[in-house]
C-alpha cells in the first residue's frame, strides 16, 4: 500500500478530524483542577497514538502538526499554538522512539509523551515570561501526568485492540 | 525505503494489537515514573505555611513586593488587575485570551504562583524567611 495514496490520505483526515473534534471538545470542557486551570487530560494523544500505530509516522504527525495548529484557531486562541505545536511533535517524536523499540506497552509510552508535552509547555511558558518561575509547576504536572499519560495510554491500547482490522486493510 | 515502510506498518499494528498492555521492560520504566509521580504529589500537597509577600514579574523582571495583609487593588498597563484581598491575591482581569490566569484564582500559600504567558506576567508568593528574602530584599533597597 503506497502511503500516500487515497485510502491513507483519507483516513489521515477522518483521524485528524477525530483529533480536532476531541481537542475542541476538550477546551470547552470545565478544568479538571480548578485551581489549575492549564492541565488537560491529553485526550487527543489517544488518537495520535493510534494514527502512529495503525497509519504510520508521516500520517501521525501530519495530525500532530495540523492538530497543534487548528485547534488553538478552532477555539481562538492562536498563542496557543506556542505551546501546543512544539509539545505535540517533540512526545510525538518520544511516542514514536518508544513504539518503535517494541519494549514498551503503550500506557507507559504514553506516559512518556505526557510528561515530554508537559516539560516542552512548561519551557515555552518559562521562554515567553522570561522567568524560571513556572517550573515551580512541574510537580503538579508530573504526578497529573503520570495519572492521565497511563489512562490515555491505555485507551488508546484498547481502541487498537478492538479495531476492526478489516478497515485498514487494502 | 517506500517497500520496508510498507512492510512495518500492519506489523507495527498487529504487534500492539496481539500484546499485552504492559511489557516486561515497562516494569522498570514505569517504577521510575510513579516515584516520580508519588514524590511530585507528596511535594505538592504537603501543607505549605501561608504567605506574607506577593512579587510580582512582568517579562522576567520584578516589578514589585507587596504586603498580602493590606487589602489593594493594583492595575498594570499591560492589561492585568491584581487583588490582594485578606492575605489572598488574585488576578481579576486580564486581556489575554485564555483567561487561565483569571481562573487560577486566589492564592494564599508561599511557593504558590498564578502565570499569564501572553502578558509575560507572574505572581509569586512567598514566606517571610525563605532563601528568595535575601534577593528581593537587596533588589529593593
Amino acid at each position: 500500500m503506497n502511503k500516500f495514496n487515497a485510502k491513507m490520505i483519507a483516513y489521515t483526515a477522518i483521524t485528524l478530524s477525530a483529533a480536532l473534534i476531541i481537542g475542541v471538545i476538550e477546551s470547552l470542557l470545565p478544568p479538571v483542577i480548578p485551581a489549575l486551570p492549564f492541565l488537560r487530560l491529553g485526550l487527543s494523544n489517544i488518537v495520535l497514538i493510534f494514527a502512529l500505530v495503525a497509519l504510520g509516522a508521516a500520517p501521525a504527525f501530519t495530525i500532530a502538526f495540523l492538530k497543534s495548529v487548528l485547534v488553538p484557531l478552532l477555539v481562538g486562541n492562536p498563542i496557543m499554538i506556542a505551546y501546543s505545536l512544539p509539545a505535540a511533535l517533540l512526545s510525538l517524536g518520544a511516542t514514536a522512539l518508544l513504539v518503535y523499540t517494541r519494549k514498551f506497552g503503550l500506557p507507559t509510552v504514553s506516559t512518556v509523551a505526557s510528561l515530554v508535552h508537559n516539560m516542552v509547555q512548561l519551557c515555552v511558558a518559562s521562554l515567553m515570561t522570561g522567568t524560571a518561575l513556572v517550573f515551580g509547576y512541574a510537580p503538579y504536572l508530573i504526578f497529573t501526568g503520570t495519572l492521565t499519560g497511563l489512562a490515555v495510554g491505555f485507551a488508546a491500547y484498547l481502541i487498537l485492540r478492538f479495531f476492526p482490522k478489516k478497515l485498514l486493510e487494502n | 525505503m517506500n517497500s520496508s515502510n510498507q512492510e512495518k506498518r500492519p506489523k507495527l499494528f498487529s504487534y500492539y494489537r496481539q500484546s499485552k498492555p504492559f511489557l516486561r521492560a515497562d516494569i522498570l520504566l514505569l517504577a521510575v515514573l510513579l516515584t516520580a509521580a508519588v514524590l511530585a504529589a507528596v511535594f505538592s500537597y504537603t501543607g505549605k505555611p501561608l504567605g506574607e509577600r506577593a512579587e510580582i514579574y512582568i517579562g522576567g523582571e520584578l516589578v514589585g513586593t507587596y504586603d498580602l495583609n493590606q487589602n489593594k487593588e493594583i492595575v498594570y498597563e499591560i492589561g492585568i488587575t491584581v487583588h490582594i484581598h485578606d492575605g489572598e491575591i488574585a488576578v481579576t482581569e486580564s486581556d489575554c485570551p485564555d483567561q487561565l490566569c483569571v481562573h487560577m484564582g486566589a492564592i494564599s500559600k508561599t511557593g504558590d504562583r498564578i502565570i499569564c504567558a501572553p502578558n509575560k506576567f507572574v505572581v509569586v508568593i512567598r514566606g517571610e524567611n525563605n532563601d528568595y528574602g535575601a534577593i528581593t530584599g537587596r533588589r529593593q533597597s
